[in-house]
């Protein structure tokens, strides 16, 4: 074979988009052909170029520790929403003013005066004041 | 690339802090990579992965339809392009858009600054063929599981990967990196 291969072709057969026949056929023509074979050792190299970028920061590591941390990141939530519950109900209950009861003052029981009481309000004075009045 | 059980999938997803340790090494590059060549910026393409394993934790194992590495890639693949489009209105992929400093790609200075020029490249194909580009390339998927994710017939899968490849090869050929 005199023709050489086309260097797209061969980018193709690196790229594994040929069908099985061609691609045997190419793999033929390559250990016939020198100028070929140095060829698509050029052509092997490209896609390993393009593909070959690498971040230094590769190996970092800053993931959240499995599922243990996610779990606890939930419990920490609904401690923090507990804890908010009852802080608010315990301030509600310092904040509430004391309840203030009106009754009218004739409903409330009045303690009732013993005899001797009411004699001694009956002093001489008083006696003597209403004598005046007759 | 070894594939990992589903076993330890179940056990990370139970709380076992030494799988989650073997599986979050094990993705975490090929995602921080994937999202990041996506969104433009590290700290975005973090949040991308973490949410990504927030997903994995979440789904049943049952419920896996093949790898697990490729449930991830997809995962993180629509993550990122989801941030991407809330972003969109705020940014426009362009040279004061890409990351400048050369620190974020792998130490070395001629081998950062050929990086740089590589990640440019990558960022100035069409979406259409940069996420395919990434998917082969940097989330190490099949041109089947490529086909499956984006839902479009695996010629135009292939057809797409070849002109991306082409275009960056030409690209990198102008800019005297390949």
């Amino acid at each position: 074979m005199t023709n050489h291969i086309d260097e797209d072709l061969l980018l193709k057969y690196k790229l594994e988009l040929l069908e099985v026949n061609d691609a045997k056929r190419i793999e033929n023509h390559i250990s016939e052909c020198k100028t070929c074979l140095e060829k698509s050792i050029e052509v092997k190299n490209q896609p390993n170029v393009i593909g070959g970028i690498k971040l230094n920061e590769e190996n970092e590591f800053y993931l959240l520790d499995g599922k243990k941390s996610i779990t606890t990141e939930w419990i920490k939530r609904a401690a923090i929403i507990l804890i908010g519950f009852f802080l608010g109900y315990l301030t509600s209950q310092l904040i509430r003013p004391n309840h203030v009861v009106v009754v009218e003052q004739n409903l409330i029981p009045q303690p009732q005066k013993t005899v001797l009481e009411n004699f001694s309000a009956c002093s001489d004075e008083n006696i003597w004041r209403g004598s005046k009045n007759f | 690339m070894n594939e990992l059980g589903l076993g330890r999938t179940a056990k990370a997803q139970n709380g076992d802090q030494k799988a989650w340790n073997v599986l979050f090494r094990k993705y975490n590059r090929v995602l921080l990579r994937l999202a990041f060549l996506i969104l433009g910026s590290l700290d975005q393409a973090r949040d991308v992965v973490q949410e990504t394993f927030i997903k994995l934790n979440q789904i049943k194992p049952k419920h896996f339809e093949g790898k697990i590495k490729s449930y991830l890639m997809v995962i993180a693949h629509r993550l990122a392009l989801k941030e991407k489009n809330r972003l969109k209105p705020f940014t426009k992929i362009s040279e004061e858009h890409l990351p400048q400093n050369t620190d974020l790609f792998i130490d070395d200075q001629i081998k950062a600054e050929t990086q740089h020029q590589i990640y440019k490249t990558i960022s100035e194909l069409s979406d259409e063929h940069r996420d395919i580009l990434i998917l082969k390339f940097y989330g190490e998927l099949s041109y089947e599981e490529i086909s499956k994710t984006l839902n479009i017939p695996m010629g135009t899968v292939k057809s797409r990967i070849f002109y991306a490849v082409k275009i960056c090869k030409n690209k990198l050929q102008e800019k005297r990196i390949l």
